[in-house]
């Protein structure tokens, strides 16, 4: 039975989510968030991509979500935990 | 002979046998084609590497940190665990991108993440179907309208695929209805010849029913919303007849421009994440002597149409180096042969193209050695190089179904993929006929 670690990433836009987890790739034998040929890329295999934060807007019907203008994702390990994520998210 | 067995005369383990004053000798003793020094079938379940076969996939890594579904041609679901590959018989391995899931619990409607609309009423039946969901009774109260609904979250010209599972019930009839408070899009009818009767809340296009036997149906489409904001999908009877059911299996939005294998099993609406499959190990490679060139044959199947995204077939090479890559380019949808070298991939004109492949099979087949290239699909004319092929020395990844940069992926099911000593044009043009 595998374990699966899942740590959760929040911050003011999906490029700021892409350098913290590019930073907490450095010395992985894989990386988190990776640039290739000029382009940002997520591990799309472990990374869930970078999303708007919705919540129930207190001033209106619960089912209406609205924006809190910050972005999450998260990061699914199995059989694994990585203290530099748990520092970042 | 059923291929499972080691055969006599084979070389083993890769080595190929020696003849005086000629090269090696591979014979055509198994499943797998002529010339094979690495053969996935995966519509069957064997492998073939360096002249050995194995029942079941091997040679292969998978990495995916979520679980994944895959339904065979009868509709019914596998449920594969993290880092296992997705592969049913008879249908082939799914290796896809990330996509996540608008609804939670869409494989049991009975659950409270969904509520009854316009006087319906639901029963839960207490039994499963296509080994994933649940069965469940949905009645008109009098109302046409009468669904089981839930709340998505949706944008305003982004599609959203719809896929949904369903058996006929007492009123022969079904009712998917997609709603934002700008109006609504109404997909409806007899079971088996539905219509569509409203685009209010947006377009809907690619619509695809398919009987999966008995009584049981898939009906997918794709929405593209008119509104942001809080819309619902439901299922109904399609019935103004108090009592009349339809019985709804599966039902879920996915955030993605065209549908893949059913995702939502949980709470929160959960995210399937993308399947990054890749053979690490590639001393079968070197053993078979294809540092000089190679041959591969590809057989998958192409469910939806090109959306502007490249798909990968394959990748072989070093990673971000000199490799050898087919792929369908996402801005003209043409299946091309294309190569890094020195770090710059091939000028447009130099990559090989045989043309948009159509929804279908797809079986191409190329070679790609030191000064002969050569790319043949099936039904498309063949396209020829010989001056700009280059071999990277020693590959250290075969990527299937993916770029080396865990992105565009092949979304779609691959039934068989080999790797072969160089085969002449005349031995390609065969094997893609016979597929």
């Amino acid at each position: 039975m595998s374990t699966l670690t899942t740590y959760r990433l929040r911050d003011e836009s999906a490029e700021l989510l892409w350098e913290r987890l590019a930073a907490a790739s450095i010395g992985k034998a894989r990386a988190y968030a990776f640039e290739a040929e000029g382009e940002k890329f997520f591990d799309e295999a472990r990374v869930t991509l970078p999303r708007p934060e919705m919540l129930p807007d207190e001033a209106g019907p619960e089912e209406v979500l609205v924006a809190t203008g910050f972005w999450l994702c998260e990061v699914a390990l199995v059989d694994e935990e990585d203290g530099a994520l748990a520092t970042v998210s | 002979m059923n291929g499972l067995s080691k055969l006599s005369g084979f070389p083993p383990a890769g080595s190929p046998s020696g003849q005086p004053g000629g090269g090696p000798v591979w014979r055509q003793d198994g499943w797998w084609p002529s010339k094979a020094a690495f053969s996935l079938d995966f519509f069957v379940g064997r492998t073939m590497r360096g002249g050995q076969s194995f029942p079941g996939i091997e040679g292969l890594s998978t990495l995916r940190s979520s679980a994944h579904l895959l339904a065979d041609e009868h509709g019914l679901h596998r449920s594969f665990a993290a880092n296992e590959l997705a592969v049913v018989p008879g249908v082939g391995a799914y290796i896809g991108r990330q996509v996540a899931s608008l609804v939670a619990n869409g494989h049991n409607l009975a659950l409270g993440n969904w509520s009854n609309v316009s006087s319906a009423t639901a029963l839960d039946l207490g039994d499963a179907a296509l080994g994933v969901f649940r069965r469940v009774a949905v009645a008109s109260g009098g109302n046409v309208n009468g669904r089981r609904i839930q709340n998505v979250s949706v944008t305003g010209g982004t599609p959203v695929s719809i896929v949904s599972f369903y058996e006929t019930g007492t009123s022969g009839r079904v009712r998917l209805r997609l709603g934002t408070s700008s109006g609504q899009s109404v997909l409806r009818g007899p079971v088996g010849a539905l219509s569509v009767l409203d685009e209010g809340a947006g377009a809907l296009t690619n619509i695809s029913t398919v009987n999966l036997g008995a009584n049981i149906w898939r009906t997918t489409l794709v929405w593209t919303p008119v509104e942001t904001g809080t819309g619902n999908i439901g299922i109904g009877s399609d019935s103004a007849t108090k009592g009349e059911t339809v019985i709804a299996l599966g039902l879920e939005a996915q955030a993605n421009a065209f549908p893949t294998p059913f995702i939502s099993t949980g709470t929160p609406a959960p995210t399937r994440l993308a399947s990054d499959v890749r053979a690490t190990e590639m001393g079968w490679f070197t053993a078979a002597g294809l540092a000089e060139g190679f041959s591969f044959l590809f057989d998958g199947e192409i469910s939806h149409p090109a959306n502007g995204t490249t798909r990968n077939l394959f990748n072989i090479g070093n990673g971000s180096g000199d490799r050898h890559v087919l792929y369908i380019d996402s801005s003209s949808g043409n299946l091309l042969l294309s190569a890094v070298v020195g770090g710059s991939a091939l000028p447009t004109g130099n990559r090989l193209n045989v043309g948009a492949p159509g929804l279908g099979r797809l079986v191409v087949a190329g070679r790609c050695a030191n000064g002969s290239r050569y790319l043949r699909r099936k039904g498309a004319a063949s396209a020829v190089s010989v001056a700009t092929g280059v071999m990277p020395a020693n590959p250290a990844m075969l990527y299937l179904g993916q770029s080396n940069a865990i992105s565009g992926f092949f979304d779609d099911a691959i039934r068989q993929f080999h790797i072969c000593r160089p085969m002449s044009d005349t031995e390609l043009d065969a094997w893609v006929n016979a597929a």
